[in-house]
């Protein structure tokens, strides 16, 4: 047995002048609940169809349990896959439906039905197996789909963007169960999503796509608090970028010109005075205080301003503050916060440390 | 050459497919049609003796056509009438194709085979038929005659009746194909267009006739070939004043045995349609029309 | 509300008194036809005088019966022909990109631009001069598919449009390779589209007349004999034998009616 269900060795595929996937290499563990996250036309789901046999590389390798699979057919893969519009056989039941691949496979028919069975139940499903998809709704459909790519015991199963076409409300619930049935199975999930309270919801590790190419592949906890890039800083969270030159360093702090405000911020690695860096804090990492509230004994940021206007959204809302340079912050705190209203002085604070710093490429 | 090798075991390249599944079809057209379609254009410049193609080349039956003016009145004649049909048909169709589309119900099938049925009898009964109905012995003009009311000579092999005879052979094929345009059409589109504001027959200018153009255009060439080459019903319904190039074409084949005069007058037929085409293919716009078949 | 109510109300009858209209104007001459295959005189059948006699000629005439199976072989060779490749190259042509595309569109759609009277002389012509070959069942066959196969891709191309070809994605994912995939998912969600394109391609060439009549030599089809049987006017048994067919039609739009108005079956509609 390999010790990667999956592992990816430089794949890379174009489509005419775009790059869909530029030299990619990535190793999946059994257990794992594994993340493709990025943008609409970064890729993603490209490499998923690549690993499942539907587009072939341009060059590079796919192994599935230690055996190259990059030339082997979908068909011949016994990979599992959940579609974005679950991709029902429309004159297929669900029973049907949910056995085609052992039935494909030439499993023997008391075992398909035992299988059939044991992926109704996991899946509630029980007494719908002789309806046809148009008379299910869509948690139905989709966990019809689920049923479909689990039932075969697939070595891993792939994911794309199956929640995308649910309300909200059912999307949450799915969250939760998609991930219960990864750790109650083991098998490894490869989960496309543009959504990344999906990705940060469910899965153990993520990568984040752009381009074609990852921008980082990490535990969820260390995509969040620790971006590698520019990009997943941004993409990742909610963020404000603060844009501008340093005017001077030191050891590990530097000092950023932010359209006229001085703020403090963490060196990036081989910036000096002059440098041009974005500045990136996420929401909840600012917070407001009164004019008046003392500030902490650490070298802080502290910048004052007025507030815009306050974003209710439940256990914390979202402030918007207008500085002195005319710059406006987003700050998620508490709701309880001291009765403040629009119009009112305050001022946002935070720790240097708490965002990231990059050299602005390019400019 | 990597991408060559895995090619051949066991996934063709979606190129590789393409043409797999498409070039069968595509040569047997070549084959049967285009090939057949050269070989009358090299005959039209051969000459014709005795029932035979003799290969000496000269341009005296394109010269013939141009040059007699019975041949060029033919040729007006039948352009004409086909235009006229074709755009008869066109007005008439699409209010019975949409009804057809929109209101069908599950009965929509059967309306639209109920359409296509009459092919199921034959071309010259069904002309009969029209002759035995609006004929000079017919039963509308006998009928009348019957009650001392002078028949209408309109009927009486003219232009028009052949042009009636034309439009009621092919009719059932405009309905159908704005039918089956139709059929992919999102009619809720009309819902937005009301919401801001158009008017029924705006809406239906802005947004259903250029969505459904291609497939209206198709109809238009559908009822517009057949038409101009017709050669049967002129003879039946048009009588000796009406006759078609079509007919002087097809008697090129017949009696006389002229096969190189009659490959030229197919040629000109076949320029003559192919202009009007033409003419009419230049007023779709592949981008606008919707059809996302086409866009990649 | 109501002036607009009025107003639809108003072009949805329109509509249907335009296709009342239609059928009319479509189905009087076959009313005529049907009517005067019961009459003694075929030339002024007015006043009626009723007879059987057209049919009982009709049971006696091999001719007929010889025609009408030549039709038959004909219309379902046809039919076979230009269906396979029909679907075949809308398929194609809808589920994958290339560069090709549109010249094989453009392809397919080349037999619509020329009239059938053309497909049959320029058969005949090439047929005898270039290939040496007199007139026949294969190249009356293979001339009305030709004409056909626009019509039948055209067809498969309405009806297919929509058709969801990551279907196939899916199916050969969970383990169906392309034949089985073909048998399992795509043939039974896209036969109503080829049984269309079928029917439809055999009633042309079942009643073809100007493509068949260059191209079958002395072959007997109903068509050719009704052509042939003109000089000396038409026989009452082709009026009674298109009253047999048109009598099958109609019981066979009877049954589809009534499957449909008790929704035993849908025929594809979905409400």
């Amino acid at each position: 047995m390999a010790d990667f269900v999956l592992e990816l060795e430089g794949v890379t595929k174009r489509f005419g002048s775009v790059t869909a996937a530029d030299n990619l290499s990535l190793k999946v563990a059994q257990g794992e609940f594994f993340a493709l996250l990025g943008p609409s036309g970064s890729g993603k789901t490209t490499l998923l169809r690549i690993i499942a046999g539907l587009e072939l590389p341009d060059s590079g390798r796919v192994l599935i349990n230690g055996q190259d699979v990059t030339t082997l057919p979908p068909y011949a893969r016994r990979v599992g896959m959940v579609f974005q519009n679950f991709l029902l056989f429309p004159h297929k039941t669900v029973g049907e439906n949910v056995v085609f691949p052992l039935r494909m496979q030439g499993v023997p028919k008391d075992r398909q039905r035992e299988r059939l069975d044991w992926a109704l139940k996991l899946l509630r499903l029980e007494g719908l197996a002789e309806r046809y998809p148009n008379q299910l709704s869509g948690g139905q459909q989709q966990r019809v789909a689920l049923a479909r790519g689990l039932i075969s015991e697939p070595a891993l199963l792939l994911l794309d963007e199956p929640l995308a076409n649910l309300d909200r409300e059912l999307r949450k619930e799915m969250e939760v169960e998609v991930r219960r049935y990864q750790v109650e199975l083991t098998t490894p999930f490869i989960y496309v999503t543009h959504n990344q309270e999906e990705a940060l919801t469910m899965s153990d590790r993520i990568a984040v796509m752009s381009h074609g190419r990852f921008e980082q592949v990490a535990p969820k906890l260390e995509v969040y608090t620790h971006p590698q890039s520019p990009f997943v800083a941004a993409f990742v969270g909610h963020s404000n970028r603060m844009r501008g030159r340093l005017i001077r360093v030191d050891g590990e702090m530097a000092w950023l010109d932010w359209n006229g405000v001085e703020i403090i911020v963490p060196r990036p690695a081989s910036a000096s005075a002059g440098s041009a860096v974005d500045y990136f804090v996420k929401c909840e990492n600012l917070s407001l205080a009164g004019p008046d509230d003392p500030g902490p004994a650490l070298p802080g940021n502290r910048l004052p301003g007025t507030l815009q206007d306050v974003i209710f959204k439940g256990p914390t809302a979202d402030y918007l503050a207008k500085l002195q340079n005319g710059a406006e912050l987003t700050i998620t705190d508490a709701v309880s916060l001291p009765r403040i209203g629009r119009g009112d002085p305050v001022h946002v604070v935070w720790s240097p440390a708490a965002g990231q710093c990059f050299p602005v490429t390019g400019g | 050459m990597a991408s060559d090798v895995r090619t051949s075991r066991g996934q063709l390249s979606p190129q590789a497919r393409f043409l797999l599944m498409a070039l069968p079809g595509a040569l047997f057209v070549v084959t049967f049609l285009i090939l057949p379609m050269v070989s009358i254009l090299v005959f039209s410049f051969w000459r014709t003796e005795s029932y035979n193609l003799i290969p000496d080349w000269n341009l005296q039956n394109y010269f013939t056509i141009f040059s007699t003016p019975t041949y060029l009145t033919f040729l007006l004649r039948s352009v004409l009438t086909a235009v006229a049909v074709s755009l008869f048909a066109l007005i008439y169709s699409w209010p019975i194709a949409y009804f057809m589309a929109k209101h069908g119900g599950r009965y929509r099938l059967l309306l639209s085979l109920a359409v296509a049925a009459p092919f199921f009898t034959g071309v010259i009964l069904r002309i009969s038929g029209i002759q035995g109905i609006m004929g000079p012995v017919g039963l509308i003009n006998m009928g009348l005659m019957n009650f001392g009311i002078p028949p209408v000579e309109i009927l009486m092999y003219t232009q028009t009746a052949s042009g009636i005879g034309i439009a009621y052979l092919f009719i059932p094929f405009m309905v159908t194909a704005i039918y089956l345009s139709l059929l992919n059409f999102d009619f809720e589109l009309l819902e937005v267009a009301k919401i801001n504001g158009a008017r029924a027959w705006r809406a239906f200018i802005e947004i259903t006739l250029p969505l459904n153009w291609i497939g209206t255009v198709i109809g238009l060439i559908l009822v517009f070939v057949p038409a101009l080459g017709d050669s049967i019903t002129s003879r039946f319904l048009g009588g000796p004043n009406a006759a078609s190039f079509g007919q002087v074409l097809s008697m090129q084949f017949g009696e006389s045995g002229t096969w190189a005069l009659g490959s030229a007058m197919g040629i000109v037929l076949f320029a003559a349609s192919s202009l009007v085409i033409y003419l009419m293919w230049r007023t779709v716009n592949l981008r606008r029309s919707g059809f996302t078949g086409m866009e990649g | 509300m109501r002036v607009r109510g009025l107003g639809d109300l108003a072009a949805r009858s329109g509509g249907a008194l335009l296709l009342v209209t239609l059928y009319v104007f479509l189905y009087a001459p076959i009313a005529y036809v049907i009517y005067t295959s019961f009459q003694k005189d075929l030339n002024w059948p007015f006043p009626p005088s009723w007879t059987l006699t057209h049919y009982a000629d009709l049971a006696a005439d091999r001719t007929y019966q010889e025609g009408l199976v030549n039709s038959i072989l004909l219309g379902l060779g046809s039919a076979v022909i230009c269906t396979l490749f029909a679907t075949l190259g809308s398929i194609a042509v809808l589920k994958y990109r290339s560069r090709w595309r549109a010249l094989m569109v453009i392809i397919y759609l080349c037999p619509l631009f020329v009239a059938d009277l053309l497909v049959g002389i320029s058969n005949l012509l090439f047929n005898r001069q270039i290939l040496n070959l007199p007139g026949n069942m294969g190249s009356a066959m293979i001339g009305n598919a030709v004409h056909c196969t626009s019509f039948a891709f055209l067809i498969m191309l309405a009806q297919l449009s929509r058709y969801d070809w990551r279907l196939d994605d899916a199916a050969m994912v969970f383990g169906a390779r392309p034949l089985r995939c073909f048998f399992e998912i795509t043939l039974p969600l896209i036969w109503p589209a080829m049984f269309g394109a079928f029917v439809v391609s055999f009633i042309l060439a079942f009643n073809n007349l100007e493509i068949s009549f260059y191209n079958l030599g002395a072959i007997p089809t109903l068509p050719t004999i009704a052509w042939g049987s003109l000089r000396f006017g038409l026989g009452g048994e082709l009026f009674a034998l298109a009253a047999l067919v048109n009598g099958v039609v109609l019981a066979a739009f009877t049954v589809m009616y009534l499957l449909m108005r008790y929704r035993i079956v849908s025929f594809g509609h979905r409400e």
